[in-house]
């Protein structure tokens, strides 16, 4: 038969426990809700590392987008500052983008009608689920071609080949696009880069009669650019900024947005968050690990007489120490098991109040407070445990 | 009367002494002690308050160390021991009584017994049946699911002396086991001690202040000025 101990740690643990329990109950609660604040956190950073990580593909790997801030009317974007950026860029892909609404005959719906270049879609890195992007030659010959979004496609039963009819002016669907863009339309983003999913793509040069509102041809609404290969949108940006601000130019009121902008924007978030619920989740650990150190001081005091009967039933001072550290570890791995049940359950699932935020739930967000809520337990239990296995066995039984 | 030894000392101090140092004085306690004890011995040890009584006794249950001198467990001297290797001594060979019991206050009779073979690694059928046993020859086997914070004094002392014994130790000690009991449940206590003594072979140490007590003793040692002065015994 295996030999094993008669009593083992656990009983030991609940008698320690039960000898304290209103103490035990209030170091459990703070520490609950420290656990339970951390794993907001976690949640809450690592959502927003990702939401940061999304913001950069849907604005695509090395693009800048140049936009008229939204107080500048004066000094519109025209497609000739396109060409411009071809001229000094050579390899860069270029393309000018107006937006505006039309109304389909049929429907009582109008659409997004992004007008662009033929790059576009190479700029942003969508993805063709069907057909073509329309190219050169449509911009050329002012092909009334269109490519419509995934959305489109799926709920009106857009198809390649299908004509549509925008204002009455008829258009030939060429091809299905892909441009996701769910987190540059959240609050973190800039809704100014969006497509959105009731989004049609036609060439830049195609009248726009079909057009609600009567729109400038002169006049574009943003530009996006996409250097060659061998340079990033960082390095050119500063020249990109000196070209369209040289006199005569009267482009000072721009913003300029590349991937790193937005990451940027995202990071400055979390380094606020992190301060902030940082500290709240700091000072509910170090209120919970103090009120535990002094449960467990107040224990070692209490129990001097049951160490020294430890003792002289032969414990070494690291079983003395392993005792007080493990009752330490209860209090923190129950708070590190609840502060997340509490999130994920309550908080998320059941009242929603988190439901909002781009929380990151998962396994880190159940295991990274369990390990952190070991190390807590070791680090306030670590000094009233030693204490208690320094107690001389002969100290300890005569203060009985 | 001194009897004769029958086999070879449990326990055997030689020229012990035992000072506490606090700050810049020294107080000596124990001074040159000579000592052999031996199974079946039950040793009365009295003597006035401060005396070194408790300091002997936790010399001879292997809980403090010795200033100067050696001690003996069974012919080993101790000095230089590991603390580890004293704790496993101490565990298998040494059981102690306490004044106050020193019981734990939410468990069974039968497990504060087994709370004996707690740093021990023992098949638990075993551990069983010799709690039991223990239980048995202190009287207490009825019961063995009662709380110890419903027993009487004279009982609870009685479930610590057989927590001391559940091993089978070489030497008991017991430190004022009846300083708590009224008259009848010390006798009780005592008698108990002087059966085990000569049925198992274990040498008992014990510490009173009760003089009425000696006559259980088959030695008895007077305890004075940090010296052990044997007596004979009625």
């Amino acid at each position: 038969m295996k030999p094993l101990n008669i009593s083992p740690l656990y009983l030991d643990i609940r008698e320690g426990i039960k000898s304290r329990p209103g103490r035990f109950g209030l170091s459990l609660f703070a520490m609950t809700i420290g656990m339970a604040v951390l794993t907001a956190l976690i949640a809450l950073l690592l959502g927003l590392e990702a939401r940061s990580q999304q913001l950069s593909e849907e604005l695509g790997t090395n693009v800048i987008a140049i936009l008229p801030k939204p107080s500048n009317h004066k000094q519109p974007l025209k497609p000739s500052h396109a060409h411009l950026l071809r001229a000094n860029y050579p390899g860069a892909r270029v393309s000018a983008v107006r937006r505006s609404r039309a109304h389909t005959p049929g429907t009582d719906r109008s659409l997004v009608v992004i007008a662009s270049e033929s790059e576009l879609v190479n700029i942003r890195q969508w993805k063709m689920i069907k057909g073509r992007f329309f190219d050169e030659l449509d911009i050329q010959l002012r092909k009334r071609h269109v490519v419509v979004t995934e959305a489109l496609h799926k709920s009106w039963r857009w198809d390649v080949g299908a004509t549509i009819l925008l204002r009455n002016t008829p258009f030939l669907i060429i091809g299905v696009v892909s441009s996701d863009d769910s987190a540059l339309a959240g609050e973190y983003g800039d809704s100014r880069l969006t497509t959105g999913e009731q989004a049609v793509f036609v060439p830049l040069t195609v009248e726009s009669h079909w057009d609600d509102q009567v729109v400038s041809e002169a006049s574009i609404d943003a530009l996006y650019m996409r250097p060659a290969n061998n340079m990033a949108a960082e390095e050119i940006l500063p020249g990109l900024k000196n070209l369209l601000s040289q006199p005569g130019m009267d482009l000072q009121n721009l913003s300029w947005i590349i991937p790193a902008t937005l990451i940027e924007n995202v990071k400055q978030m979390q380094t606020t968050i992190g301060l902030t619920v940082g500290a709240i989740a700091i000072l509910c650990l170090i209120l919970g690990g103090t009120t535990l150190t002094s449960l467990l001081v107040a224990n070692v005091r209490d129990r001097i007489s049951e160490i020294g009967l430890r003792r002289a039933l032969g414990a070494t001072e690291m079983d003395i120490a392993i005792l007080f550290i493990a009752e330490g570890c209860v209090a923190t791995v129950a708070a590190g098991i609840l502060g997340p049940l509490f999130v994920h359950l309550v908080l998320v699932q059941k009242i929603g109040i988190l439901s909002r935020l781009p929380l990151e739930l998962g396994a880190h967000t159940v295991f990274l407070p369990l390990l952190f809520s070991v190390l807590l337990g070791i680090l306030f239990s670590f000094w009233p445990a030693i204490s208690a296995a320094r107690i001389s066995p002969a100290e300890a039984l005569r203060s009985e | 009367m001194i009897p004769a030894p029958k086999t070879a000392p449990i326990l055997e101090f030689k020229n012990v002494s035992k000072a506490y140092s606090n700050g810049d004085s020294t107080q000596k306690v124990l001074h040159g002690v000579n000592l052999s004890v031996y199974p079946g011995d039950f040793c009365a040890i009295t003597g006035p308050s401060g005396s070194g009584k408790s300091t002997f006794l936790n010399l001879c249950a292997l809980l403090d160390e010795p200033s100067a001198g050696e001690i003996f467990f069974n012919d080993q001297a101790t000095s230089g021991l590991t603390e580890s290797a004293l704790s496993m001594l101490r565990k298998k060979n040494v059981g102690m009584v306490f004044q106050q019991y020193c019981l734990l206050p939410y468990r069974s009779v039968l497990e504060n017994v087994l709370f004996r073979f707690r740093y021990l690694e023992v098949d638990k059928a075993e551990a069983l049946r010799m709690a039991k046993y223990a239980l048995a020859k202190v009287g207490m086997s009825s019961f063995l699911d009662k709380p110890t914070h419903l027993l009487s004094g004279g009982e609870m002392q009685r479930v610590g002396i057989a927590r001391a014994i559940a091993l089978k130790p070489r030497l008991l000690v017991a430190d004022e086991p009846t300083g708590n009991l009224d008259s009848s449940a010390a006798k009780q206590v005592m008698r108990c001690l002087n059966d085990l003594g000569q049925q198992e072979d274990i040498a008992i140490l014990l510490v009173t202040h009760n003089e009425s007590l000696l006559d259980y003793a088959s030695r008895h040692l007077r305890c004075k000025d940090g010296n052990l002065i044997e007596h004979e015994t009625a």
